[in-house]
């Protein structure tokens, strides 16, 4: 067969990108001469990034390079802002390599074949990676721009003087559903164990332990973060319940299942039920009763970046209210830069799913990235699968 | 294969030297590497000490994992039982009775292969939705009366296999049933023998290489397949290919992959040996009481 392993998870990021950005209609004509040329692209910039991997730059100090290759969660930066920064610098971006989770993304920086010069790890990948020491030291008087930084984020425990790292946007993760075809008004963790029965198959969760462990904690009213093993063997439990009601485990491939009214229930990404809501307008999204994870997305650059300095120029680019402003609104993820609210579509600034209210914000609880933590949950993870 | 005897010709033994070099490098290395994970002692997310423990092994022998090789296994039989009495009259057919545009039909069968084995998995996703195109024509004959429910179950898997390797069943058949003398099958008409009994005495004796060799290729790469369960295959029935990636990609535990990993290729020698030896110890007698 033509290349069963490795390959096609390069190319099923890819496929999912693209056709994610397909279901958009207002973007679908600038996507649509494109794609095969982003297939390309793809291709080249990987080969590229390996051949450059070993000879990683270690002096920040010096000149702009001409090229930028990033890896990223699909469709999570606006193509706009990549032309503009290109056009305004005469440089390359590669932005056409991505990752459908933390996870994924952290075993292939660790395992060296990188070549990737800025990736958008969540806060507590962050804290992992630096401690491996797989997180370049950014240089803080080449991003002045870190000034526009939300004081609410500038000092998260993860890397609380951002010496790594700079905020991209922030979500929650909680559950849709589609009210047209769900009678119950959902709004609890409980609600989406309990009616898992009644929509047999109609389910779908995310194909990464944190969010789908931390979901089964936080219905049994444990914390996110429990060390406790026997609190993660009960969130098991109530999940190995659930599987059979649950149509497919993915992060990449619920919106166009739920977009096409396949599946009703989905545990998500807040922002991403926003392209669901262009095929199927009855989706609601919840951030359910018993509370939720808000995660922080971040730029950072990997130590073996081949261009660190134009990826901390980007950074510090990427980092004003009107450039957010414009991510925002086509991400649909709320931006940590003081400002940046004014500058984006009013559908999204003014959505409380995006933008939640303080009473719920302070349902909220983080990943606090412990390796032991994350590790127990991978463990009930692997065995979730496998269940 | 079975049943060669060709004459052998002397050649240059440093032409087989590249081959080596091969093997050596890209088979033998990885599988070294393989075997040296499964054995070793997963400390936390990043550490790993070598040695000679057979934790990973133990922690396998759990229903939970048994079951996996089980569903693979049925999972790999069932495609390529699936092949084969799709693919057998494709190829007897295009050896038999096309006369002319048989290398066009030929080619047909590996335009698929043009395109990524991805993009055709997407497109059955498609396809299988309980709400596209096959289920709505199904439902407007009334051949079902609810929409569709094969996606995100094993029998998506199995259509999606199956779909995958045809190819790969129907040209060994092909070569060899093109390859097998029809005056063997006039003679056995002639001598009384009805249609079902030539066939079973004859034909299907002498294109056992071609049938052996083509379970033995869609076979082998089912029991790892990773892209047909993980798009068309949903949450239910887990197998073993998305599970091992899972093990690695996820759980970052190469260890415990390393190991799922070992015991299926164990397995598959053995099964594959055994196989072989039983098979082609008949095929041979076949092949006898035939001539």
């Amino acid at each position: 067969m033509d290349g069963a392993e490795g390959r096609p998870s390069d190319l099923d990021r890819l496929l999912a990108g693209m056709r994610r950005r397909g279901l958009s209609r207002r973007r679908f004509l600038q996507i649509a001469g494109m794609t095969p040329m982003a297939a390309f692209l793809a291709a080249c910039s990987r080969r590229i990034g390996e051949g450059q991997g070993e000879q990683a730059t270690s002096a920040p100090a010096g000149e702009l390079e001409d090229e930028l290759v990033i890896y990223n969660w699909a469709a999570y930066l606006n193509p706009d802002n990549v032309k503009a920064f290109e056009a305004e610098y005469g440089v390359t971006v590669h932005a056409e390599d991505f990752y459908e989770s933390n996870e994924e993304m952290l075993t292939r920086i660790q395992a060296g074949a990188s070549g990737y010069d800025l990736v958008a790890p969540t806060g507590y990948m962050v804290q992992i990676m630096k401690d491996e020491g797989l997180l370049l030291e950014l240089d803080h008087s080449r991003i002045p721009n870190m000034a526009n930084v939300d004081p609410q984020f500038t000092g998260l425990s993860f890397d609380p003087e951002m010496r790594y790292h700079m905020p991209k946007d922030w979500g929650t993760t909680g559950f849709g559903y589609l009210s047209k075809f769900v009678k119950e008004e959902m709004t609890s963790w409980a609600q989406f164990f309990d009616l898992g029965p009644t929509y047999s198959g109609k389910y779908t969760v995310l194909d990464s332990a944190p969010e789908v462990i931390g979901a089964g904690l936080k219905r049994l009213g444990h914390s996110y973060n429990t060390p406790n093993p026997d609190e993660v063997d009960e969130a098991l439990a109530l999940l190995v319940d659930l599987k059979p009601h649950i149509a497919s485990i993915t992060s990449s491939q619920y919106r166009q299942l739920m977009g096409r009214a396949d599946t009703y229930v989905a545990l998500g990404w807040n922002g991403d039920f926003f392209y669901v809501a262009e095929d199927q307008p009855s989706v609601r999204y919840v951030i359910p009763d018993e509370g939720t994870e808000f995660w922080v997305d971040t730029w950072a650059i990997p130590a073996s970046a081949p261009h660190p300095n134009l990826a901390q120029e980007f950074i510090n680019w990427i980092l004003t209210p009107e450039r957010q402003g414009v991510e925002s609104s086509y991400t649909y993820y709320a931006s940590c830069v003081t400002g940046a609210q004014e500058h984006t579509d009013d559908a999204v600034a003014d959505d409380a799913n995006i933008y939640p209210p303080s009473e719920v914000v302070e349902r909220l609880e983080a990943n606090n990235g412990d390796p032991e933590v994350l590790d127990l949950r991978n463990e009930a993870w692997r065995r979730f699968q496998a269940a | 294969m079975a049943g060669g005897g060709r004459p052998s010709v002397a050649e240059p033994r440093g032409l087989i030297f590249p081959a080596w070099v091969y093997y050596t490098v890209f088979f033998l290395a990885p599988l070294t590497i393989i075997v040296a994970y499964a054995f070793a002692h997963r400390e936390g997310f990043f550490e790993i000490t070598f040695g000679l423990t057979t934790e990973n092994f133990v922690e396998l022998w759990d229903p939970l994992y048994l079951k996996i090789y089980g569903n693979t296994l049925v999972m790999a039989a069932g495609g390529t039982l699936g092949c084969l009495l799709i693919g057998y009259p494709f190829a007897y057919w295009l050896a038999t009775r096309v006369r002319s545009h048989r290398t066009l039909l030929l080619l047909l069968v590996i335009v698929p292969f043009w395109t990524s084995i991805l993009i055709r998995t997407y497109a059955w996703q498609l396809i299988l939705s309980p709400r596209g195109p096959l289920s709505s024509v199904l439902q407007a004959l009334q051949v079902i009366a609810n929409p569709l429910g094969v996606l995100n179950t094993s029998k998506a898997v199995l259509i999606g296999v199956i779909y995958d390797y045809l190819p790969l069943m129907i040209f060994p058949l092909y070569v060899s049933i093109e390859r097998m003398d029809r005056r063997l099958v006039e003679a056995s008409r002639d001598l009384g023998a009805g249609r079902w009994r030539t066939f079973r005495r004859i034909t299907l004796p002498l294109t056992m290489p071609g049938i052996l060799t083509g379970c033995l290729l869609v076979f082998v790469p089912m029991t790892g397949e990773y892209v047909v369960p993980t798009i068309l295959g949903g949450a239910k029935g887990a197998l073993f290919g998305p599970i091992v990636a899972g093990a690695f990609l996820d759980a970052l535990n190469y260890p415990f992959g390393a190991a799922m990993a070992l015991v299926m290729v164990v397995f598959l020698l053995a099964a594959i040996f055994l196989y072989l030896r039983v098979m082609g110890r008949r095929t041979e007698r076949g092949l006898g009481a035939a001539l």
